[in-house]
């Protein structure tokens, strides 16, 4: 009975000091442990055990964690295809690059990263970056350093699409610091039926003719809804949608050289035109990402979507027709509409940490200037690259027919001349999301009547913003 | 004269033992909850965005409550005095149909007249809400309150009712405040009930029987029995949901389209959220909103304990302890001092 006693009281004092010290255990094992996660995330069974023999490996100290490519990463959906590539194609062993995969959604990412960073033993090479928050390390010289300093100059990237370069440029002194592999240039869908049906449309030329600009495209809404009667369909289909494109035509940064909020004509017009998309039902009510979004492609009181090249698989398009042999599945179109623009995307920018230059240099090269290795990876995964001169030739070459959806028509064709023309060039600052969000949210409320007139709804949005960033812009 | 063995038995002491088992709790609490208490304090005192880490002193606290200057400055102060102002509503909202509906259902559950059947099985039922987590309860209102046409609310008001326009539950100032009302209140009401079950139940049924045999109808039962004598544990539920109430995040927070905001249902926790946890953070107010917040809570919290002091024993004791003072003078005058 004693004994008994004595036995169970160490083993709660065991137990307690587990769960005390649980967090203390050593990095490198855990890390291992979530690379064992990562693969087995992935769908080949194979590739789960040859990972599960190197996190093995690593348990034993053979590999010294500084020696590798350690990339950092919220999701293995982009990162694990382009290792198991790389590796395949270059031969070098997938023992040499570690993904450090944080798992969460790519806004939370920043403050995970921040604190994997704040410890100074922690090793990373390549951090990727989303479009959103790409500045907060790209301007921040301790995280990030120039792409010339592992061997890359701007010059290298000639066939890559100028907006790419843009935003992966340090807003404070100019110097390229990350790069994408990926253009998410957009464009408008349509059901092919319905444009048929109420507009008399044929073609995606004769389409892209009816939403050639923003006159047009309110022009076009308008004679839908007369011609839809009592259906009542909607041009497109949320007023997020509309902004995600109107935002590519503002020619200006929203921050002044004086560092001070600009609130001009453009943010004016845009609440009216908002105003009027809203209350006269040329966009639905539904809410970008909500529920009822997707299935409002079906619904049949939807023509369009504004869909970048990342949205015609399930993510977007395809699921909005129901997926395969879904009711209205094959029957979109894609056409550039009333303005180029380009959404989402992912960065990567080498660590100021890097001590695998070599490497690093070959792993960003490889996705972007090499083209073999882009044309490789685009056919892989369908991805429409950052290299022009690469999508140029796949489009050329004719083997790829476009995604299923779009019944035969080749989106990529269609998007290579947007991806192109987008223009970023001054107009981003470390702060855009934070002003988006303020301003996307007066223009709702605007057009919901919470404001009687533009101005106020200007002044709220101001109001929001000095809120938001006091000490981060001037304000008078 | 005791033996050195008894001597050492006497002087074996078991108690710090006992200090070694509280031992991993209080090194916890000082890491993860005492430190970022002070280190709030702290960081009230610093200043945001670009001069985190530089020294203001006040300068937080003064914008916050007075907030007179630059644009700045005038919507940190409206921001603040606004999420003050909803979290209040908020809470009066939620608290007040939760505490009447609570005790109604406990003195029914508890009445031992009234037969209900299956008594367990409500009580699971009500208390239910209270297991699922709040993002889940979120997302799950978000689905059945959309605002447009195909929400399944909506689609009912439109389809039976004959509603011309969906109803705005997102984003209407008094609408969603009703809505986020309603999910507290359907969230806490079961929680309420059983503690105040449990007091009921610590009551002497030798006294309902007493006000029974008196001929008592159950008003009387009520306001005069279990009312008086349920007091502490209303006052204890009042002060946990006040505190909980004044720090409530969850709903409010997920009760969103997207990142869009509805300036209606800000409370003070989520402006204290969303200027720590951000691109663009700004410690400084965050932490300054926090301690203005510990301070409501503390007095707010120390109004409701006033309120709850018994005022018949607290008479009792100042006349005892006016009866001693009389004696004390009264030995003086007799013993002159002594």
């Amino acid at each position: 009975m004693k004994n008994l006693k004595k036995t169970l009281a160490l083993l709660a004092a065991l137990a307690m000091s587990a769960t005390a010290l649980y967090g203390c255990g050593d990095e490198k094992e855990s890390s291992s442990s979530s690379t064992a996660n990562n693969s087995s995330n992935s769908d080949s069974a194979s590739k789960d055990d040859s990972k599960a023999d190197d996190s093995s490996k690593e348990d034993n100290g053979d590999a010294a964690e500084g020696d590798k490519l350690t990339i950092l990463c919220w999701n293995a959906n982009d990162s694990q295809p382009m290792v198991d590539l790389f590796c395949e194609k270059t031969g070098h062993d997938p023992s040499e690059i570690e993904i450090k995969n944080f798992d969460c959604q790519g806004g939370e990412a920043a403050e995970l990263y921040d604190q994997y960073l704040s410890e100074a033993d922690n090793d990373v090479d390549i951090i990727f970056l989303e479009a959103d928050w790409a500045l907060k390390y790209i301007n921040d010289d301790s995280a990030t350093m120039a792409l010339s300093e592992i061997g890359i100059d701007e010059g290298d990237f000639g066939d890559i699409y100028p907006y790419v370069l843009e935003i992966g440029k340090s807003t404070t002194d100019g110097t390229l610091k990350g790069i994408s592999w990926q253009a998410a240039a957009g464009g408008f869908c349509y059901r092919e039926d319905l444009a048929k049906e109420y507009l008399g449309v044929e073609t995606p030329e004769q389409m892209q003719e009816k939403v050639k600009d923003w006159d047009a495209f309110l022009a076009t809404a308008e004679e839908l809804m007369t011609a839809s009667g009592d259906k009542k369909v909607a041009l497109s289909a949320t007023l997020g949608g509309v902004w995600q494109v109107y935002a590519g035509s503002r020619d200006t940064a929203w921050v002044g050289s004086d560092n001070k909020l600009v609130v001009d004509d453009y943010c004016k017009d845009y609440a009216e035109f908002a105003s009027k998309l809203w209350n006269n039902g040329y966009v639905t009510k539904v809410a970008q990402w909500a529920n009822e979004w997707k299935p409002l492609g079906n619904s049949g009181n939807v023509l369009g979507f504004f869909v970048s090249t990342w949205g015609f698989g399930d993510t977007i398009l395809a699921e909005a027709a129901g997926g395969e042999g879904g009711e209205t599945f094959g029957k979109w179109k894609c056409v550039v509409g009333p303005q180029e623009f380009y959404w989402g995307g992912t960065w990567l920018a080498p660590s100021t940490r890097c001590n695998n230059k070599e490497l690093a240099k070959e792993f960003i090269e490889f996705f972007t200037i090499n083209e073999e290795g882009a044309t490789a990876y685009a056919e892989k995964q369908g991805e429409y690259m950052s290299n022009s001169k690469v999508m140029e030739a796949i489009i050329d070459k004719g083997e790829y027919k476009g995604a299923p959806v779009l019944g035969g028509q080749n989106h990529f064709a269609v998007l290579k001349g947007v991806a192109k023309n987008i223009d970023m060039a001054g107009k981003i600052t470390p702060y855009d999301a934070k002003i988006k969000e303020q301003f996307t949210n007066a223009v709702q409320g605007y057009a919901e009547g919470t404001y009687s007139s533009v101005d106020d709804a200007m002044v709220q949005f101001q109001t929001k913003v000095a809120e938001a960033l006091p000490d981060q812009l001037n304000w008078d | 004269m005791k033996s050195s063995a008894q001597n050492r038995i006497r002087s074996i002491s078991y108690a710090k033992y006992g200090y070694f088992f509280i031992l991993p709790f209080f090194i916890v609490y000082f890491i993860f909850q005492l430190y970022p208490l002070f280190n709030t304090f702290r960081l009230s005192l610093y200043g945001n965005g670009n001069n985190t880490g530089a020294w203001v002193g006040l300068e937080n606290f003064e914008i916050l409550l007075f907030g007179e200057g630059n644009i700045a400055v005038r919507a940190q102060h409206q921001a603040i005095i606004k999420a003050f102002g909803n979290t209040l509503i908020l809470w009066f909202g939620n608290f007040i149909p939760q505490i009447c509906l609570s005790l109604l259902l406990a003195v029914w559950f508890t009445d031992l007249n009234l037969k209900i059947k299956g008594k367990t099985f409500f009580k699971v039922v009500m208390y239910l809400p209270n297991i699922v987590t709040a993002a889940s309860v979120a997302a799950l209102f978000l689905m059945l309150f959309s605002r447009t046409e195909y929400g399944p609310i909506n689609s009912l008001l439109m389809g039976t009712f004959g509603f011309d326009e969906p109803v705005n539950f997102i984003r209407d100032k008094w609408i969603s405040r009703g809505v986020v009302m309603f999910i507290q209140t359907w969230m806490w009401f079961g929680n309420t009930m059983i503690m105040l079950m449990a007091a009921i139940m610590g009551i002497s049924p030798s006294l309902f029987e007493a006000a029974d045999i008196d001929g008592a109808n159950s008003r009387q039962v009520f306001t005069k029995v279990t009312l008086p004598l349920l007091r502490p544990m209303v006052v204890y539920t009042m002060i946990t949901s006040m505190i909980g109430g004044l720090q409530m995040w969850d709903i409010p927070y997920l009760y969103k389209e997207g990142t869009n905001f509805n300036e209606d249902i800000k409370t003070i926790a989520v402006y204290i959220y969303n200027h720590f946890h951000s691109l663009n953070p700004n410690y400084g107010y965050s932490a300054a909103a926090s301690v203005l917040l510990f301070f409501v809570t503390s007095i707010l919290g120390s109004f409701c304990f006033a309120m709850n002091r018994d005022k018949d024993a607290a008479k009792r004791k100042k006349q005892i302890r006016e009866a001693k003072k009389r004696m004390k003078q009264q030995n003086k005058a007799t013993f002159g001092g002594f």
